[in-house]
């Protein structure tokens, strides 16, 4: 593809997000639904600060703010989930005044996973878990309440990026290292990740090319070695025919300084009409490390 | 409910539990299924489907003219080695029989539990190049505006897909598996994949933690509006639902009560249907037209199960379900 054919691809997909901005400034995960948090994020760092669409699409993150400090996933949908370390970055660079990030930034940092019960330490210290993940690793859940999984987990180590100032700089640490390593607990063997099972009854459970990357995006501040990781994310992007998948690799790989070219493989907009994948496509075109980290 | 078949209860029940228990049993209703024999996906599968909506369900073709009908496939991983996904060709037949019976209709949808990429799943499990319209017709179960009903007893809100909630009918159509935490998915633990997630993630964990077993029977309590379809042409046994062993078990099994069809695949599988504990809990719940899972409680239609049961392996944990 020719790249006026491709930039042209990427202005068709933020055309389309323009004309499917809800009234209430957010975005649904199709045209005609009701706006998400979720893929309003997306859409927002696709759109970029300097668009027109920015100010209200911040106005509808703002709106799901909870009193607890965190986000529901949309209107009408109560409970704070993980979108609040989703949407974090994005109300630090709206310039949220200082109480409602501060509420924020402590409803991230309190919230952590379930597991670790007494059965399931003494289960894994005796080698006799069905699962095999260190139960004493907690990083976020996708709700408060359920165990820690690997995607809320990513969305939490980029939101702590953006906490200085808004939070103890100890509790960002301490999550910081904490989350840091039961995301390398979780690794699969591949060296990649999938949801957050390494390893079930036994059986050695393979790494899927979207949470490979989501992990990816969230260690991109971490020290830590990644060679073999990357390596299984860069063998994902050759093999993955699914736009999710390889446009949040193209975004993880550049990230980590990796010379990565992102193309679609449906010039014309993606057959499903997921306003998330036209985020996604574009920001796999063109974002780079100031998007998610500060 | 037929003599034959409340007696049969009733002697079942007398033998089994005491007369108290007896007495609660008796006003249960006998629930229709039918087995149907398939040895492939190519040969006749729309008419075999067609001869077992005349035995499992004779008034469908009054229920469903004009009628928005979903099919709800179990979609959870691909892998081209492996049979893990309803096939799409069952599906395809599905769509072909329901709009034969009148329906306004046909949509197909899913919520997978580990992947996010939904369409990109269905389009590597051939859904997309099989189904005429498919992009049209398909809804992401995990994505669609959601509503709240009360749920586990009544104790908090569950968000379920508005799609879901507003057809008229909802068709399982659930793959034959071995299950290891839950024994065997069937037609009511495909219903996991409703919960959005959007709404409680990937894997959908709070289900795991109100309990699996509970779950599935509150998610069919809760979507009444059903129909099953379980595909057992191509099952799977062992460490399933993702990485057991394909087994071809040559089944179809349909029916208007979810349960009673999945009591009578356990049986087919070799496994009893009454140490499955979704299974025992929907029946102790009583609630009408789910949860006939007792042998006697089930008119059977078409083949016997004699004739196409067979024993699926399973993990140890699980070894004392099989029937002798």
């Amino acid at each position: 593809m020719s790249i006026a054919t491709f930039m042209d691809s990427v202005e068709l997909r933020r055309e389309l997000l323009r004309k499917n901005q809800n009234a209430d400034g957010g975005w649904g995960y199709f045209p005609g639904k009701l706006s998400r948090v979720e893929p309003t994020c997306y859409a927002l760092r696709a759109m970029g600060s300097s668009d027109p669409a920015w100010s209200q699409g911040i106005r509808y993150l703002s709106s799901c703010q909870e009193k607890s400090g965190g986000l529901n996933p949309g209107h009408g949908i109560p409970g704070a989930t993980w979108v609040t370390q989703l949407a974090f970055p994005l109300l630090k660079q709206a310039n949220l005044e200082a109480k409602s990030l501060e509420s924020a930034a402590n409803w991230i940092l309190n919230i952590e996973g379930a597991e670790g019960g007494v059965l399931q330490r003494i289960l894994y210290s005796l080698g006799k878990s069905k699962v095999e993940q260190d139960p004493r690793l907690k990083g976020w859940p996708w709700r408060p309440g359920n165990n820690s999984w690997v995607e809320p987990t990513a969305h939490g180590l980029l939101a702590l990026n953006w906490m200085k100032g808004h939070a103890p700089e100890a509790g960002i640490r301490y999550r910081r290292e904490i989350a840091t390593k039961m995301l390398l607990d979780r690794r699969c063997m591949d060296g990649g990740w999938n949801y957050g099972n390494k390893k079930v009854l036994g059986e050695i459970l393979p790494s899927y090319p979207e949470t490979t990357a989501l992990a990816l995006l969230g260690l991109a501040a971490s020290s830590h070695d990644l060679k073999a990781s990357l390596e299984r994310a860069k063998a994902h992007l050759a093999d993955s025919k699914g736009t999710y998948g390889r446009a949040l690799l193209s975004l993880a790989l550049r990230i980590h300084g990796e010379k990565v070219e992102y193309e679609t493989q449906h010039p014309l907009g993606h057959p499903s009409r997921n306003l998330m994948l036209a985020s996604l496509e574009v920001l796999a075109a063109k974002a780079g490390k100031e998007t998610f980290l500060q | 409910m037929k003599r034959r078949a409340l007696l049969a209860t009733a002697a079942l029940s007398g033998m089994a539990c005491s007369k108290r228990d007896a007495e609660v049993r008796m006003p249960l209703e006998t629930s229709t299924v039918a087995v149907i024999k398939a040895s492939s996906y190519e040969t006749e599968l729309l008419s075999r489907l067609e001869e077992g909506m005349r035995e499992a369900w004779p008034a469908a073709p009054a229920s469903v003219r004009d009628k928005i009908v979903l099919l709800k496939p179990n979609l959870v991983e691909f892998d081209q080695n492996t049979c893990i996904n309803t096939d799409p060709r069952l599906v395809l037949a599905c769509r072909e029989l329901f709009l034969k019976l009148g329906a306004k209709s046909v949509l197909i949808a899913e919520g997978p539990g580990h992947r996010r990429d939904t369409w990109d799943l269905a389009d590597q499990a051939g859904y997309r190049k099989i189904i005429p319209d498919f992009d049209d017709r398909f809804v992401d179960l995990n994505l669609d505006d959601v509503r709240s009903v009360r749920a586990y007893g009544d104790s908090m809100d569950l968000f379920l897909p508005k799609t879901i909630l507003d057809v008229d009918l909802v068709v399982s159509v659930a793959k034959m598996k071995t299950h290891h935490w839950a024994a065997a998915t069937l037609s009511m633990k495909n219903f996991f994949g409703v919960v959005p997630g959007a709404i409680y993630g990937w894997p959908k964990n709070l289900l795991h933690y109100q309990g699996i077993d509970q779950s599935i029977v509150e998610l069919n309590r809760i979507i009444r509006h059903t129909f099953a379809i379980v595909d057992g042409i191509v099952a799977m046994e062992g460490n399933g639902p993702i990485q057991g062993t394909p087994v071809n078990a040559g089944v179809v099994v349909m029916g208007k009560d979810v349960a009673a069809v999945d009591a009578t695949c356990a049986r087919l599988m070799k496994l009893d249907p009454l140490k499955i504990k979704y299974l025992k809990d929907s029946a102790a719940l009583q609630i009408p037209g789910l949860g006939a899972i007792e042998e006697a409680q089930i008119e059977q239609r078409g083949e016997t199960i004699n004739s196409l049961s067979r024993p699926f392996a399973v993990i140890d944990d699980f070894a004392g379900l099989r029937l002798a």
